[in-house]
């Protein structure tokens, strides 16, 4: 059986860690309100590339979780989609925090510990 | 940002249909903002450099909004490779068949003993032509091969579409299935009552009093129209070229209609020998001519709206997703 690439195997974990973490960085931008092509602006300038394919199906599934509430309206003559934080989605970003900062310490210190 | 709109439709296009409206108004948005941006960067270059340059296959695009991450027997990425692969294999077979069919009847003599003989194999076929693309798909699944065909894709094969108003399959289904039991009756493989009663009375052995040529061109009318169906079913969207194929074959209708209407007598009987009868006979002239005007209308109407569509501003009207670009 021939052995895969490493490039392919690297860019498949960092997928699943980037899939992860994408959550927490939607949820806590949609602070303000943005439509799809907004956000991805801004996550994009704040070094966190994501392609629409990616952004679209997981903003609907925070939208159909009940995290983030949209709502339509006509700019530039094309229909654009809303999106903002719910008061649910608010809660659950702070708790998500909170895990995040937790699960950034714990893995800082183990490859700390793999470095030495 | 005609291609922009069309990469859209074609995104959406392999999508499930009561999410298509949203999905396509939100990816056609992204690419005109993200368009407009590269262009200020990369001036006058067009809609065609920037999908080569920065959007991939819209299969591949679709496969992306529609992954769940679990496991398939035919994955994701072959998903949507293998249904197109079905609706080739199924329209390449049924049409296999249909020409077999017609050369059989025309050389043996026999029409429609030899058509139906060939037509009652398509089953048959189709379940092969499925189980052959299925196995071909499990097996290139399991390989761990990857769609490479999707990679030669070029902006250049879309064609620009200035109407997205998407087809109404269950419409489509309908006609096909009028058209499809009209045909089986002008072939006479099905029969329908001949027969008119009133206050007692009875019409028996109603027929058309209409020349052979008429059903000729009814025939080739109906197979036109099966075959345009059979064409919608595969687009999703209302091209102009479909519109036009539509409107024509309308005023073919109508004319063939009008003229059945326009003869006298329109329906006759074998037994009309009573006064009775032949006032039977008149009532139901009357009212077979009235059900052909009703058709005609209804194909007027259907005819004008297509043309609205195509040269009016049905164009850009409020049903249609969005304004364009």
């Amino acid at each position: 059986m021939a052995e895969p690439r490493i490039d392919e195997i690297i860019e498949k974990l960092r997928l699943e860690l980037r899939r992860g973490a994408l959550p927490l960085a939607v949820l806590a931008r949609l602070r303000e309100e943005h439509y799809g092509y907004s956000l991805r602006r801004e996550l994009n300038a704040r070094g966190l590339d994501i392609d629409e394919g990616t952004l679209y199906p997981l903003v609907r599934r925070l939208a159909a979780q009940g995290l983030l509430v949209s709502e339509w309206r006509h700019d530039e003559a094309r229909r654009r989609r809303y999106y903002r934080r719910s008061e649910l989605g608010a809660k659950v970003v702070e708790r998500l925090e909170e895990e995040w900062r937790g699960l950034n310490l714990s893995i800082d210190r183990i490859l700390e510990e793999n470095q030495s | 940002m005609n291609l922009l709109k069309s990469y859209s439709h074609q995104v959406v296009a392999y999508l499930p249909e009561k999410s298509r409206d949203d999905l396509f108004a939100e990816i056609y948005d992204s690419l005109c903002e993200e368009f407009a941006e590269w262009q200020t960067r990369h001036p006058g270059r067009d809609e065609v450099d920037f999908l080569d340059e920065r959007k991939e296959h819209p299969m591949r695009y679709a496969t992306r909004l529609a992954a769940e991450g679990t496991p398939y027997l035919i994955g994701p990425q072959f998903y949507f490779s293998f249904i197109s692969a079905l609706k080739v294999g199924a329209s390449i077979a049924t049409a296999f068949y249909l020409l077999l069919g017609v050369v059989l009847a025309l050389t043996s003599g026999e029409y429609l003993a030899s058509f139906w003989n060939a037509i009652k194999l398509i089953p048959g076929a189709l379940l092969w032509v499925c189980a052959a693309i299925l196995g071909v798909f499990i097996a290139l699944e399991k390989s761990g091969e990857r769609a490479r065909w999707l990679d030669r894709w070029s902006a250049r094969d879309l064609r620009p579409i200035k109407s997205h108003r998407p087809i109404s399959k269950g419409e489509i289904y309908f006609d096909l299935a009028l058209s499809i039991l009209i045909l089986l009756w002008v072939l006479d493989l099905i029969q329908w009552p001949s027969a008119v009663r009133q206050d007692g009375s009875w019409l028996s052995e109603l027929v058309f009093a209409l020349p052979v040529v008429f059903w000729y061109a009814l025939g080739a009318l109906l197979l036109f129209d099966v075959g345009f169906r059979l064409m919608c079913l595969a687009g999703s969207f209302w091209s102009p070229g479909l519109r036009l194929t539509a409107i024509a074959g309308n005023v073919l209708w109508i004319a063939l209609l009008a003229y059945a209407a326009v003869q006298s007598p329109l329906v006759t009987v074998t037994d009309a020998t009573t006064t009775v009868a032949a006032d039977l006979l008149a009532l139901a002239n009357q009212s077979v001519r009235g059900v052909l005007w009703s058709i005609c209308l209804v194909l007027a109407g259907s005819a004008l709206y297509h043309l609205w569509r195509l040269v009016g501003k049905g164009r850009s009207g409020s049903d249609d997703l969005l304004a364009p670009g």
